[in-house]
Parts: structure tokens; sequence; C-alpha cells
């Protein structure tokens, strides 16, 4: 059996909340030894998905779970929380050649999430929004 | 995150410390936007102390661009580490910025 590190947090659905999952992230892949690269993209990937949840998830109160799994070679954090259903993977592609003039900065962040990662999944099941990224530990960082 | 502020010859260099994310980002909008409310049009951004960007901070650099744009301002930026220039690259924001190899030479590109 592979060994398996699991870390679990729990946070509101808020801007402390979202602070909170970064520096438990942040803390947690330092500890693992991950490397700058891969911890990086990871934050980059769990800002943009935990404040989308802030904007998105209904009761101010909401909670949001997330969990980081380190099982054989790969990294996965998980992303869940109750609000209404909604897949930030649906959200239309940013045009990211457009001139200054017609740039905007909305849409940049889940193209960043699909592009930073190897796998990115959503599911909503048992009443629950679920976003899975997952990425190796070790290997070539640019999926693009 | 902590920011610190330099002037030289006519240019302001703004060194942002830390993380430029969600929990971050409204640190350095507020900050440039004193530099723009002072007049001051020719900026470099200082990426040497920045461990990452997220979306939230690309919005501000956003900002950043149209501003100078708009008051026909100049910005350079350098010292990105690979994380934060794949993120510049995976935005396209890099067809965006002057982006240069040192410090003399983003000064030199806001002076110009």
């Amino acid at each position: 059996m592979p060994e398996v590190h699991v870390h679990r947090v729990t946070a509101t659905a808020s801007a402390e909340g979202v602070r909170h999952a970064l520096n438990q992230f942040d803390q947690f892949s330092r500890a693992q030894g991950l490397s700058d690269d891969l911890r990086r993209r990871f934050l980059v990937a769990l800002d943009e998905v935990l404040s989308n949840v802030t904007r998105h998830g209904g009761p101010t109160d909401g909670l949001v779970q997330v969990d980081f799994t380190i099982a054989g070679n790969r990294l996965t954090v998980t992303v869940e929380d109750e609000a209404p259903p909604f897949n930030p993977l649906d959200a239309p592609q940013a045009d990211t050649m457009a001139p200054l003039e017609q740039r905007k900065a909305g849409g940049v962040g889940i193209e960043l999430v699909r592009k930073l990662l190897e796998t990115v999944r959503y599911e909503h099941t048992g009443g629950r929004n679920r976003l899975m990224m997952t990425d190796r530990l070790s290997g070539h960082a640019d999926h693009s | 995150m902590t920011i610190s502020e330099a002037h030289e010859s006519g240019v302001v260099v703004v060194s942002p410390h830390g993380r430029i994310d969600s929990t971050t980002s409204a640190i350095l909008e507020r900050h440039l936007q004193g530099i723009a409310a002072a007049g001051q049009t020719r900026v470099v951004v200082d990426f040497g102390s920045v461990d990452y960007i997220s979306s939230a901070g690309l919005r501000v650099m956003l900002t950043l661009a149209k501003r100078a744009r708009d008051q026909k301002g100049r910005v350079a930026l350098f010292g990105l580490n690979d994380s934060v220039r794949q993120v510049f690259e995976l935005a396209g924001f890099v067809a965006l910025f002057t982006i240069a190899p040192t410090r003399a030479e983003a000064l030199h590109s806001a002076m110009a």
C-alpha cells in the first residue's frame, strides 16, 4: 500500500475562509516537501475555485471543505460546498489573444485552473458541488 | 502582503512582497491607485519578491495597463519567477506588458 497523506480544512465561504484554506495548503505543501512549481500552481487554482465559491455560494454562512490528498505520485485537492449546483468549468473561455482595449479579466481564472493542472473534474453529488484537481508530484509542469 | 515603493529618475518602482491573490489584490490595487492619483504615470513593478499571482492579481495588472494607456504612461515589469511568468503566458498577458530581464532595463523602458 502506498503511503497516503490527507489534510482536511473546513472553512466559511468567505474571504477569511479563502485566506485560511490557502494558508493551510501552503503549510501542507511545504511540510510535504512539494516543489515551488506545484505548490504555486495549486495555490493559483485554489484561490480561483474558492473565490468562485464565495461569489456563487448561496447562504452567507455556507461552509466549504477542502481536502489535500497525496497518494502515490499524485496530489489531489478536492473542494466541496453545499451551494446551489455550479460548475465553474462551464464558464466561457476567456479570449487571451484580444488586444488591451477588449481585454476583460473575467474568465481568465478558470482558464488558468484548466491549463495549470493535469486533471480538473466537477460533479454534483449528494447535494454538494465537488471539484477535484489532480497533478503529478514530479514531472513536466506545462499542460497547455 | 507588504508593498514598498522607490522613486528613480521619474519612475515609481513598486515592489510587492508575498502573494498576489484574492486575499491581497485589493492592497496592490489601492497602492497603484495612489500612484495614479499622485499623477505618476511611469511605473515599474518589481516581481522579485512575489511568490505567485492568481487571476485576482491579473485583474489589478490589467487595470494598471489600461490606466497607463489612458494616461499615456509607461509600465514595465521585471523579476518574475517561473510560476508568475507561466500565469502571465497562459493568460495572454505577456502581450500586454513590457517584461524586462533586469531592473535597469525595466527602468529604461519606463523612462522611454
